[in-house]
């Protein structure tokens, strides 16, 4: 390691401590320099980061944010499908993926990769509720499930 | 039942598709909106017309929702569901109209508070969850797709700030009349949705608010759904109505009722309020003169013009 490596790492060291909660007084005495040591220290530190900062390239934060969402989507999902009960958790879980999907597609809109977000999300499997004698049908099923006191999940 | 039916089964997801499906395609039909209100919270909402001069509750459920009326009053009896049906209205409209913006003005904040809360307590069931923003606070609640229900306290300050679709003034009998012509300025058309006011309330103060409210109704452009205590009644089975303490308001036609309030609960009250509260708070017939120093005062009869003195 170079003199400039171990001074760098140094000035993110004494960074960390302070932003642990240490004064520079005590930072100094640990390190047995002066406190005009610790300040110009820290001052280094602030410029290590803006030039990390400055060397971020845009596309990489854009792919891991939509890389994390895509992460969370697929686990809620996944955790949805696997719940054994129909309770509120399992909503919560339904409640999760929709809203990661949500945010994607609206960072995807925001960058421009999507032109047009649809209006809402609907998942396609699962009854034809188009059909209004299936809808009827099935506002009858709850009612009844309702007054002979069947748990309904959700309700 | 169908087949598909019981092979998927009443699960979450299936719950979630069918609110999403109407909140995409909305209802077909009152009926519809009716049978969803009763699967969903269990609220069986009166149906049939009792009285022949009033209107049963699901009427002004079903014409608020679908905007058959814009400005509406209902007059209504105490304990006859108004809080609960306005609540209802508020949160249909916030779920199925996707920027739809209400604000809820009680008589105190205390009664706008019990509008909000019955929101919060029975309608905002999990299959809805996902579409509050955020969580739902003590006075407002944000909707995915920019609605919002915001409750306001009874100050003149309140009620000036931003203009929603929809206002729910609750028990305006209680209402400073300055809040309340302050509070008409509010309600403003946006998004495709139409601005309206709707108002709840007993009329139990010979010349109050309530009072104004109703006689200048038909000039003001309100609609009047008025239900009485007969209107909510359970069904009378097996009762015989010649015993039956409630005979002279009913006459019988309690035999074709299908409300919620027990039939011994309704002698219960009559039995122990003065004749005048119970016309007036029960049958909303015409406001108590009780308070009054001149009880017998009548504008028609004690007041005339100078050509009728000579």
């Amino acid at each position: 390691m170079t003199k400039r490596q171990e001074i760098e790492e140094r000035c993110l060291e004494v960074q960390a401590l302070k932003g642990s909660g240490m004064k520079v007084v005590e930072i100094a005495l640990v390190y047995g320099v002066s406190e005009r040591t610790i300040w110009n220290y820290l001052k280094r530190a602030q410029e290590l980061f803006r030039r990390t900062a400055r060397n971020l390239e845009q596309e990489e934060i854009l792919g891991e944010t939509l890389k994390t969402l895509e992460r969370i989507r697929t686990q809620a999902w996944r955790h949805f499908h696997l719940c054994p009960e129909e309770n509120a958790i399992k909503v919560g879980y339904l409640n999760a993926t929709l809203k990661a999907t949500e945010k994607f597609i609206q960072l995807c809109q925001g960058v421009g990769a999507l032109a047009k977000v649809p209006d809402r999300l609907t998942i396609e499997e699962g009854l034809p509720f188009a059909d209004p004698e299936i809808r009827r049908d099935y506002l009858t099923l709850l009612k009844k499930a309702r007054s002979r006191g069947v748990k309904i999940p959700g309700l | 039942m169908d087949t598909p039916m019981l092979r998927t089964g009443l699960d979450a997801r299936e719950i979630m598709r069918l609110v999403e499906h109407y909140r995409a395609e909305g209802f077909a039909d009152s009926e519809e909106l009716l049978d969803f209100v009763e699967a969903f919270w269990g609220l069986r909402i009166p149906r049939v017309k009792v009285c022949p001069e009033h209107t049963p509750p699901a009427e002004y459920v079903t014409a608020a929702f679908f905007e058959e009326v814009q400005n509406s009053v209902c007059w209504a009896n105490r304990g006859g569901g108004k809080t609960l049906n306005g609540a209802l209205a508020t949160w249909l409209d916030a779920v199925f109209k996707p920027g739809c913006e209400t604000k809820i003005l009680g008589g105190s904040l205390e009664q706008s508070q019990k509008m909000y809360s019955h929101i919060k307590e029975r309608f905002a069931t999990p299959p809805f969850i996902p579409l509050v923003k955020g969580e739902m606070l003590k006075t407002h609640t944000k909707m995915v797709g920019d609605g919002s229900i915001q409750i306001l306290t009874a100050s003149s300050k309140s009620v000036r700030g931003p203009h929603p679709q929809k206002l729910k003034l609750d028990e305006v009998d209680e209402m400073d009349p300055e809040i309340y012509e302050a509070a008409l300025f509010i309600p403003q058309t946006a998004k495709n949705i139409k601005a309206g006011i709707q108002i709840y309330s007993t009329m139990h103060k010979a010349y109050g608010l309530m009072n104004r409210v109703i006689s200048e109704a038909a000039q003001s452009g309100y609609r009047i759904f008025k239900w009485c205590i007969l209107d909510v009644l359970e069904k009378c089975e097996g009762r015989d109505c010649y015993t039956c303490a409630l005979l002279d308001d009913c006459g019988g036609r309690a035999r074709n009722a299908d409300g919620f309030i027990k039939i011994e609960d309704a002698i219960t009250k009559k039995r122990m309020a003065s004749r005048e509260a119970w016309n007036s708070e029960a049958l909303c017939l015409m406001p108590s003169q009780e308070g009054l120093i001149y009880k017998e005062f009548d504008i028609s009869v004690h007041v005339v013009g100078n050509e009728e003195m000579g």
